[in-house]
């Protein structure tokens, strides 16, 4: 698809406004250098290329054929192509999914061909494809992008076009534009992995509304950005923004933190509006990535300085600590009421001169990683001679990463132009600089993950638990009990108290002498989910006649508040010591796969909600890096003079969870809460474990 | 007199038609010419101006009875019952369903009798069902359902009332038994029926797919416009849910979206295209708002069935409610589970046995 030697456009138009001209007239444009095929029936010639009355009749081998003829006749064309070897169908004909079911079978209609003939789809319904170094647009957008090193997959078509428009202005320049329109074969995952092998694009950038193949898509982008940052921007965050994806898409606009997991453990940046993800890909395109993340910054005007200090700590950026010969050079060279500590303030009749001994200075100094000037227009400032000598210094120092803002209008003009035919990125605001500049830190950590990924393997009783999962199914329900999920655990090596169904009196008051005093009754129902808010818990008995009244009670309990619930009797559980309560979960994305859950537990987590997430499958370091992200981490580490919890423990268990939730898909939903953590070396106790099957699976 | 078995439940929707149907073809199948009868029918509908039972209409063609159907059930009572009372009244009815019963005799080896709605229907006129099992000297077989050890109380309690009457009963068949409690039934209910002279033929697990109505016929009682789907209206649908809560909220509910009716807003594409994707049998849209797009193309790839109502979700559930009251039984599919289920859960040649005994 990317460099074709030839070029089939399928409802070439000789009417100028249709489409059919207008794809034709792009590709002639843009300086194609190839063969290009206009096929239409009724014309000999269009804008001096023979016109052919069907695909069949080209005189040579195509690579790519473009596609703008009505819907209904595209099922033809593409017969057509894949007779004729053709390897890339763009479909810009709308008309198939996004009208409704009947285009929705038109659209499995094409794709059938299609993977008959093993032709690569794009769209239908998409703007089309630009590849400025080809060259070639191959697209209906209104104009063809300055060349660069950015690409640009889009799942709005619109939104692609309004882009490259707003890039001309801004003097951005992409090597590839990709709308992906219905992606009814190839998506944003087949072309993150072709890209990531193209080197003309250094950058990646995405829009998308959902992701395709959620595990596809990690593994393509975890490879893709050992070599080249991937900036996306996912929409339908919000609950509205969620409803109207679903509307667009028809498909489950799936969990923000399932994509945010998938985008952390693949080292994927994730934009929050369109202009960060082009603020970072100006930044990316330009800039390299740092060795060290702390930041210097020079400014003559104290309150942006302190801006971009704020934004700094808000991002967890640190300011560079000078050396003390990059201090005493600063307090030599610089005006006494300038501040020579980071950030510099230059003071406001800096001119160029003082600029440079400043930016000089600070280069120099093994402690910066970044620099970021922040310029504001004072009478006496010399934007241009500033600029042009800051341009000069980036070359004695290529491996820092520089970032301007010029905070003014009209006076500046010139100097961006400067700037950007230095490649050296400028931002109307300081916090834009510094958002990306966080962009940059955060891809270099990215870069210092490990190639490859080790995932503990335990050894696990799987045929056990093939047994009671399938029994669950068997009764019909899709809901485990107590003692069911405790020996499921058990199973895979998870440390539970010992755990039993009792459904007489006699049978509880046995289980509670063999399991040993105290115990725990609990009430056992698939449909009683919060057995403490319906009084059906009872803890520390310590005898047969306690026992059995805590079992009476339970039993009323859940009768009178819950009448519809099955009830199949009490469980009988071993009580534990208490220690610190945490919760581990797992929850089945439709998208991703399992996404599991830490945090603190209790009976008041979905209020606390101190919780992280990430992926299966998961490494160590994966699970230690989502226990960091919560307060409970600091717990854990012990505060207020207790000693440190067992975190080994809590690791352990996640990967078990983890292995667990991959070897059975029928498990969509787990739930261990609480998680009992112990001091270090004590290990951990499931106290109270739910799972949720999915019977059809 | 023919022998017979007189069905009767301890309360309504016991399950007396399909176990009678079970019992029936088993009969058959051993060679005997079985028919059903109905003496005295509640639940009726106006077909054509006439009254018929469904459940009349179910067994005649189940067993491919010849009789008509006002032979099979020759007294329709109605709600307002009372309005026709006179002091003749019961003679009339007893002459009816004695005709009726003299002409099924003549073409059938055994009768199976069902009862009434409940054993009491027309005591004041000394026409209960245990009054006219005594008539026809018929051995009584009595249903129950329950989920816990109450169960025992209605059937001792009517057991008390065959007694009374002197009429033999064969024993009670437990049906309909949610699986949690079949053991404890098993042990507990069962050692306190024997006590009380009463064998269990039966305990009989519940089946979801029995009770369970399917989309069309959830569509005769709601009405609406089924916009997708039509040739996928025979799923059978186990519940209702209503997709009110934000998605993120709903979550915790979507492992049980499947086999259900979700109810939502036409607007909701986010919850429509959850719950097609959870597996619902049917997504009903209220307030008569259109779906985009994606949602139709979703649910017809998903063979999802949806229906368009003018209603607001209150009303929509209202109307569900009284569609689970009356399932229709002529599903295919529950007939053959059901037969199946007889087999293999109650004592049939035992109460064939007896009743084959029977003076």
């Amino acid at each position: 698809m990317f460099n074709p030697s030839r070029v089939v456009v399928a409802g070439a138009s000789r009417t100028r406004d249709k489409i059919g001209y207008e794809v034709l007239r792009s590709i002639i444009e843009s300086g194609f250098r190839g063969d290009i095929y206009p096929i239409n029936p009724k014309a000999d010639k269009i804008l001096g290329h023979k016109s052919y009355p069907n695909v069949s009749e080209i005189p040579d081998h195509a690579d790519l054929a473009v596609v703008v003829v009505p819907a209904e006749s595209t099922l033809e064309v593409a017969e057509n192509c894949g007779e004729r070897n053709i390897h890339g169908l763009i479909t810009i004909t709308a008309g198939f999914k996004e009208v409704g079911p009947d285009g929705a079978e038109l659209e499995e209609e094409l794709l059938k061909i299609c993977k008959r003939y093993r032709m690569g789809l794009l769209g239908p319904n998409c703007v089309g494809m630009i590849d400025t170094y080809s060259p070639l647009n191959a697209s209906f957008a209104p104009c063809m992008p300055t060349q660069g090193d950015i690409a640009f997959i889009s799942q709005s078509g619109a939104l692609g076009t309004a882009i490259l428009e707003w890039s001309a202005k801004e003097r951005i320049g992409f090597s590839k534009f990709i709308s992906l329109g219905n992606k009814a074969d190839l998506d944003e995952t087949d072309f993150i992995d072709a890209l990531s092998r193209d080197p003309r694009t250094s950058v990646i950038l995405a829009y998308v509304e959902n992701i395709k193949r959620g595990r596809e898509f990690i593994k393509v982008a975890r490879k893709t950005t050992l070599k080249k940052p991937v900036v996306l921007l996912k929409s339908g965050v919000s609950e509205s923004g969620a409803r109207a994806a679903s509307s667009h898409t028809g498909s489950i606009a799936g969990r923000d933190v399932s994509y945010n997991s998938a985008f952390k453990q693949s080292g994927v940046l994730r934009a929050n509006s369109i202009e960060e993800l082009f603020d970072y890909a100006m930044v990316f395109s330009t800039q390299p990535v740092p060795r060290n993340d702390r930041i210097a910054i020079v400014t003559n005007a104290g309150g942006p300085g302190i801006i971009a200090t704020d934004a700094c700590e808000s991002y967890g950026l640190k300011l560079a600590s000078f050396g003390i010969d990059t201090i005493e050079k600063l307090g030599r060279d610089l005006p006494s009421n300038a501040s020579i500590y980071n950030p510099v303030d230059v003071i406001g009749d800096a001119k160029a001169d003082r600029f440079e001994v400043a930016l000089d200075t600070i280069m120099e100094d093994e402690n910066v990683g970044i620099v970021l000037l922040i310029m504001t227009p004072q009478i006496v400032t010399e934007p241009k001679k500033t600029v042009r000598m800051l341009s000069e210094l980036h070359q004695h120092f290529p491996e820092k990463p520089i970032v301007t803002s010029l905070m003014g209008g009209d006076s500046f003009y010139e100097s961006l132009n400067i700037l950007s035919s230095h490649h050296i990125p400028c931002y109307p605001f300081a916090d834009r600089a510094v958002t990306s500049i966080s962009a940059l830190v955060r891809y270099a950590r990215v870069l210092e993950r490990p190639g490859k990924l080790i995932f503990p393997r335990y050894d696990a009783n799987k045929p056990f638990v093939r047994r009671v999962l399938k029994k669950v199914a068997k009764d019909d329900r899709n809901v485990l009990l107590g003692h069911e999920t405790t020996a499921i655990a058990k199973a895979y090596g998870i440390n539970v108290p010992p755990t039993k169904l009792a459904t007489t009196q006699e049978e509880a008051i046995e289980m509670a002498d063999e399991i040993g005093y105290p115990v725990t009754v609990k009430i056992s129902s698939p449909n009683i989910i919060h057995k403490t808010d319906i009084g059906g818990v009872k803890v520390g008995l310590s005898s047969p006649d306690e026992v059995k009244n805590a079992r009476s009670e339970v039993l009323v309990n859940a009768r009178r508040l819950v009448p519809t619930a099955d009830v199949y009797g009490v469980e009988i559980q071993k009580m534990i010591p208490k220690g610190l309560e945490l919760i581990l979960g797992m929850s089945r994305d439709p998208q991703f796969g399992p996404l599991i859950m830490f945090g603190l537990g209790g009976i008041y987590v979905n209020f606390l909600r101190d919780v992280s997430f990430r992926l299966a499958p998961m490494t160590e370091e994966t699970a230690f890096e989502m226990m960091q992200e919560t307060k409970a981490y600091t717990l854990l580490r012990g505060v207020r003079g207790e000693s440190e919890y067992d975190m080994d423990a809590v690791v352990d268990t996640i990967l078990r969870i983890s292995q667990l939730s991959l070897e059975f898909k029928e498990l969509i939903e787990m739930d261990i809460n609480p998680i009992v953590v112990y001091s270090k070396g004590d290990g951990v106790s499931a106290l109270d474990v739910k799972m949720t099957i999915d019977r059809e699976v | 007199m023919i022998k017979s078995l007189f069905v009767i439940s301890d309360g309504p929707e016991c399950g007396k038609t399909l176990l009678s149907m079970g019992i029936a073809l088993r009969f058959k199948n051993e060679g005997y010419k079985v028919g059903y009868f109905k003496p005295v029918a509640t639940e009726m509908k106006i077909e054509d101006a006439a009254p018929i039972d469904e459940d009349v209409e179910l067994m005649k063609h189940v067993l491919d009875q010849d009789s008509s159907t006002e032979d099979m059930a020759p007294v329709m009572i109605s709600h307002e019952f009372l309005e026709d009372f006179t002091s003749e009244l019961r003679e009339e009815i007893l002459e009816k369903i004695t005709a009726a019963h003299r002409k099924l005799s003549k073409d059938f080896d055994i009768l199976i009798i069902e009862g009434a709605r409940t054993p009491n229907v027309l005591s004041h006129l000394d026409l209960s069902s245990i009054s006219l099992a005594k008539i026809f000297n018929s051995s009584l077989l009595i249903v129950s359902k329950g989920s816990d050890d109450s169960i025992v109380d209605g059937i001792v309690h009517y057991k008390k009332m065959v007694d009374s009457e002197g009429c033999p009963l064969v024993g009670c068949v437990l049906n309909n038994i949610p699986r949690q409690f079949t053991g404890r039934a098993d042990k507990f209910v069962r050692k306190a029926l024997e006590g009380n002279d009463i064998e269990i033929l039966g305990v009989i697990p519940e089946e979801k797919i029995l009770g369970s109505p399917t989309v069309e016929g959830v569509h005769e009682f709601i009405g609406g416009d089924l916009v997708e789907g039509k040739d996928h209206q025979d799923k059978l649908i186990e519940g209702i849910y209503i997709g009110a809560l934000s998605t993120e909220g709903a979550r915790q509910y979507y492992s049980d979206f499947r086999d259900k009716a979700l109810i939502t807003g036409g607007d909701r594409a986010d919850m429509a295209v959850a719950g097609i994707e959870a597996g619902v049998s049917l997504l009903i849209l209220t307030g008569n708002l259109y779906p985009p797009n994606g949602v139709l193309t979703l649910a017809r790839l998903k063979k999802v069935p949806i229906i368009l109502v003018p209603y607001d979700t209150f009303t929509t559930v209202k109307r569900l409610d009284a569609v689970t009251g009356r399932v229709k039984l002529w599903d295919k599919r529950k007939l053959e589970v059901y037969e199946q289920t007889v087999s293999e859960f109650v004592d049939w040649k035992y109460v064939l046995k007896k009743v084959k005994g029977a003076d």
